[in-house]
């Protein structure tokens, strides 16, 4: 079997589309465009639980909008492995990973983003772009935060190795 | 590997298995039945009442011939094993074998294993004990000149019918023990090979001081005289050879000695095969060796293709014809 | 012939282990690896697929009192054993030598080299494999060739001089008394009729055998093999054992011998249905992370290695080889359907009926569950095609995958059963044969139903 897709399908009247990016909703507490998701499993849990399957295949086929979301869930999830360290508590990786997540980012589509073969988004929308920029920050930080929750779900005071093995597998050989 | 080993390794594995397991609480079922040279047929099984218990069988060509050398066999073969714990025989053998050891894994030691490992070698080395015996009478009587009677009184002739149409013969007298061997070749380049290989054992000695005390080796086709009281009329078949061995004294003063002497006789018919084997199988990669040689000099000597024939056909620009 | 009442002789020699055992006996009697260390001029240390045998010596003394080991002699650096001095060769340096598991270790030290005689289940180097040979009937199996026959076998594709070749070794160094050489996936067939889901012995199925090496499919129609049908897959054994250990060495635990990655495999790995809801599964159940202790022979040093996603990740290689490997990309259940549609096709419906499983490497629980769920899946996918295109309904295929407890040595398992029918003696080609009409009756071998 190839490499895992994501199950959620776009919905044409209540989503949003930027380009071929569909904005779908999330269990979010941060402020940000996204809607709030009504059923309990929503795309940043689906990008937890594949994240770790999904690692070991170099070849993705991109089969509907929401596989974009979850590439980059993905792909965002090994850059926030990437800043931790074994030794790391909570409180640290809390505070690093809350930078992480709202620091500057390439925007999917835009030069310095990986893969944008991909991706195509409208550039010169800049109503459009703002909206995809503030919906991916959003995104960033909620799943940041229930990273977070998996990797130190044993212990406090350091994650677990078994996420962190994950560090230098790199799905589909790019990192952000 | 030069010599053979008078243990077999397969019973040491299986009971070493056997015991491991019964160590750590699970014991194994077991019901193996393991080969060993000259017909020799080894069956190790748990016992019918406890598991714990394993039945280790033999059956060997041989078996008739020794108990008819004398008697006291079963008890030499007890006498052996009744320096370990947890070793007795079983009284009556198991369906078709000639007989049985119950073995307790729980008392088991490793060096007994070793000598459970020794089954067929202890067996054969019955009638040989017997010689040794009469051997001791027989010098005693010959050192003590009241009961002299006359030049050479020998000891009697034993025969151990170890194969099919192969025997041994152990002849004890005053102050030696002869044992010849008889056997037999089924294949001419094997006759060719043994020749040679006895002609060194024959001459070695002569040719190497250091090893003179070894025991002299004699081969011929017909039977020595020895042993020609015993064998029945059999026509003089070109196929056969008889070996034969005088040892002295020296080699059997000690139990340590004496048991070496039984091991390397015991296994001399099989190391023998083993080493014409083991000969052919050198001559073969010396044959390989040349023939690969010889090879490589016919492919040199091999025409090149004549180009102007085959010549490629090229237009101006330089690109090639194909036709 | 008394030698009719003894034993035949089963060995199997394949790339990576060699088995031997007697016939009648439900496993073979010695496993050890197909390894040769020969004795090697003490200058020069070679390991991996060393040179042929050894020096020329100037001295020699008979020694006698000897035990197996080395005999040691002085030894000149020059040419070769086969040169053409004979007056150097007294000794007995061709018999310096050790098989299996004795070569393995004989080879750490300088004096041995050791090799490889079977390569891709073929002999490459025929002096290796008769010296091989040699030391496993008389010294680990303890019998005399002339007493016995002998059970060998060979893979799908052997050129038949390569038959000749064994038939002149076992016929003229050994004199055994007969000979027959089988084919391994007819006899991994025969030894699927001892499970309880083969209702009657047929000798057509498809073979998976799969050992340290490569993994072959094999499709076998009544007894002959479908030659060009045949596919091989390199992935095998040694490429899951590699495997974990790039994800032991990937999360930094203390142990990452290739050994240690062995036996993680062998105890702790199994076959999953999903490897997402396994991840989940982990997550839910901490007792799936298992953990597994080095120990060193004195018991001094005791390591603990933790054992996590690879308990089920490292099989998932077969039906996932991109997780591994980024040459090869085609799964196990769709190289498998490829073969048998390579077929002819009158005997598919009974390949798909009756996938056999050999080799170690296929001893992951629940191996024939997932390639058998897989399989049908396809299958049922192509059928559907079909059908929604023509229009009729087909009978549908049968998919069945057959594992049974001795998967492990199925071949070697297949050869005891069938070496110890009573018309087994009389299927081989005996010395009297060979002495008359020559090697070439080696060529053919007569299959036989074991009724």
């Amino acid at each position: 079997m190839p490499a895992y897709n994501s199950t959620f399908a776009a919905d044409a009247q209540n989503d949003r589309m930027v380009g071929n990016v569909v904005l779908l909703p999330l269990k979010t507490n941060f402020r940000g465009p996204a809607y709030q998701a009504n059923s309990d499993y929503d795309i940043i849990d689906e990008c937890l639980d594949l994240f770790r399957a999904n690692s070991f295949f170099k070849n993705f086929e991109v089969r509907s909008s929401a596989d974009r979301v979850l590439i980059y869930g993905i792909l965002f999830v090994n850059e926030c492995l990437s800043q931790l360290r074994p030794s790391t508590s909570y409180n640290e990786a809390l505070k690093l990973l809350t930078n992480v997540a709202l620091d500057d980012f390439a925007v999917p589509g835009t030069p310095g983003f990986p893969l944008n073969n991909v991706y195509s988004v409208p550039v010169q929308n800049h109503a459009d772009m703002d909206l995809l920029k503030s919906y991916i920050q959003q995104f960033r930080q909620e799943l940041a935060m229930r990273l977070l929750e998996r990797l130190y779900m044993e212990s406090k005071e350091k994650p677990s190795k078994f996420w962190l093995a994950f560090t230098r597998r790199r799905f589909m050989n790019k990192s952000l | 590997m030069l010599h053979l080993r008078p243990e077999n390794l397969l019973v040491q594995k299986t009971l070493t298995e056997a015991w491991n397991a019964s160590e750590s609480g699970s014991p194994l079922t077991l019901d193996r039945v393991i080969s060993d040279f000259d017909y020799t047929t080894l069956h190790v099984s748990n016992s019918p009442d406890n598991k714990n218990v394993l039945w280790l069988s033999i059956k060997t060509k041989a078996w008739q011939s020794v108990s008819k050398c004398g008697d006291g066999f079963l008890e030499h073969l007890q006498s052996k094993y009744s320096g370990f714990s947890g070793i007795a025989p079983v009284g009556q053998p198991e369906q078709g074998y000639d007989y049985t050891l119950s073995v307790d894994l729980a008392q088991l030691q490793p060096d007994a294993i070793v000598q459970l490992s020794l089954l067929k070698i202890h067996m054969m080395s019955f009638a040989f004990q017997l010689a040794f015996h009469e051997f001791s009478l027989l010098s005693q009587q010959a050192q003590d000149p009241a009961s002299f009677s006359g030049s050479n009184d020998t000891g009697t002739v034993r025969q151990l019918q170890y194969r099919d149409d192969e025997n041994i013969f152990i002849k004890p007298s005053n102050d030696r023990i002869t044992v010849i061997f008889e056997t037999f070749f089924q294949d001419e380049t094997d006759k060719v090979f043994g020749k040679v290989f006895l002609q060194e054992f024959v001459d070695a000695r002569k040719r190497n001081r250091s090893i003179q005390s070894a025991p002299q080796v004699l081969f011929s086709h017909e039977p020595p005289l020895e042993a020609a009281s015993v064998m029945t009329s059999r026509k003089a078949d070109k196929n056969r050879r008889f070996i034969t061995f005088v040892l002295f004294q020296r080699h059997f003063q000690t139990p340590e000695l004496q048991f070496s002497s039984v091991c390397h006789l015991a296994l001399f018919r099989n190391y023998f095969h083993y080493h014409i084997k083991c000969s052919k199988a050198y001559m073969h990669s010396r044959m390989r060796y040349r023939v690969d040689t010889f090879i490589k000099v016919l492919n040199r000597a091999k025409l090149d293709e004549k180009d102007d024939g085959d010549q490629t056909r090229r237009t101006i620009t330089g690109r090639k014809l194909v036709y | 012939m008394s030698y009719l009442n003894n034993p035949a002789i089963v060995m199997d020699n394949g790339t990576g282990l060699t088995k031997l055992g007697f016939a009648g006996n439900d496993s073979p009697s010695w496993v050890f690896p197909t390894a040769i260390a020969t004795a090697q001029r003490s200058a020069t240390k070679s390991g991996g697929s060393g040179a042929s045998s050894s020096t020329m010596q100037n001295q020699s003394a008979p020694y006698f009192g000897n035990s197996t080991s080395a005999t040691s002699f002085n030894s000149l650096a020059s040419a070769a054993l086969m040169s053409n001095n004979l007056a150097g060769k007294r000794g007995t340096e061709d018999l310096d030598f050790y098989i299996g598991n004795e070569a393995l270790s004989a080879a750490q030290g300088p004096s041995y080299s050791l090799s490889y005689p079977i390569r891709h289940g073929q002999v490459e180097n025929w002096d290796h494999m008769e010296r091989f040979w040699e030391n496993s009937i008389f010294k680990y199996l303890r019998t005399e060739p002339e007493d016995h026959f002998f059970l060998l076998t060979e893979p799908p594709l052997n050129p038949p001089e390569n038959r000749e070749q064994v038939a002149e070794i076992f016929f003229e160094s050994f004199n055994c008394a007969g000979l027959y050489i089988a084919v391994q996936a007819v006899l991994a067939l025969a030894a699927s009729w001892t499970s309880s889901k083969v209702v009657d012995r047929s000798l057509t199925g498809t073979v998976i055998d799969s050992g340290d090496g490569v993994t072959h499919v094999i499709p076998v129609a009544e007894g002959y093999v479908i030659g060009s049908a045949i596919k091989n897959i390199p992935i095998a054994g040694r490429d899951i054992t590699l495997f974990i250990q790039s994800l032991l060495r990937e999360r930094g635990e203390e142990d990452t011998t290739l050994r240690t990655a062995e036996r993680i495999k062998q105890e702790y790995c199994y076959v999953c249905s999903d490897i997402v809801k396994e991840f989940n599964k982990f997550d839910r159940d901490s007792e799936k992370f298992a953990q597994f202790i080095v120990e060193n022979t004195e018991k001094t040093k005791r390591k603990v290695i933790d054992v996590g996603y690879e308990r089920f990740l490292a099989p998932e290689i077969f039906f996932n080889p991109e997780i591994a490997s980024s040459d090869f990309l085609t799964p196990l259940p769709t190289v498998v359907d490829q073969t048998i549609q390579a077929c002819p096709i009158d005997v598919r419906k009974g390949l798909y009926n009756n996938i056999v499983l050999s080799g170690g490497s296929t001893m992951f629980k629940d191996f024939g569950r997932r390639l058998q769920r897989d399989l049908k899946g396809l299958v049922n996918n192509r059928i559907a095609l079909s059908e929604s295109l023509s229009g009729t309904r087909s009978t549908g295929v049968d998919v069945q995958v057959i594992s049974h407890r001795r998967q492990r040595n199925a071949v070697w398992f297949g050869g005891s059963l069938l070496a110890q029918t009573a018309e087994f003696k009389g299927y081989c080609h005996t010395k009297k044969d060979y002495e008359e009409i020559g090697p070439e009756i080696v060529r053919n071998f007569s299959l036989f139903n074991m009724v």
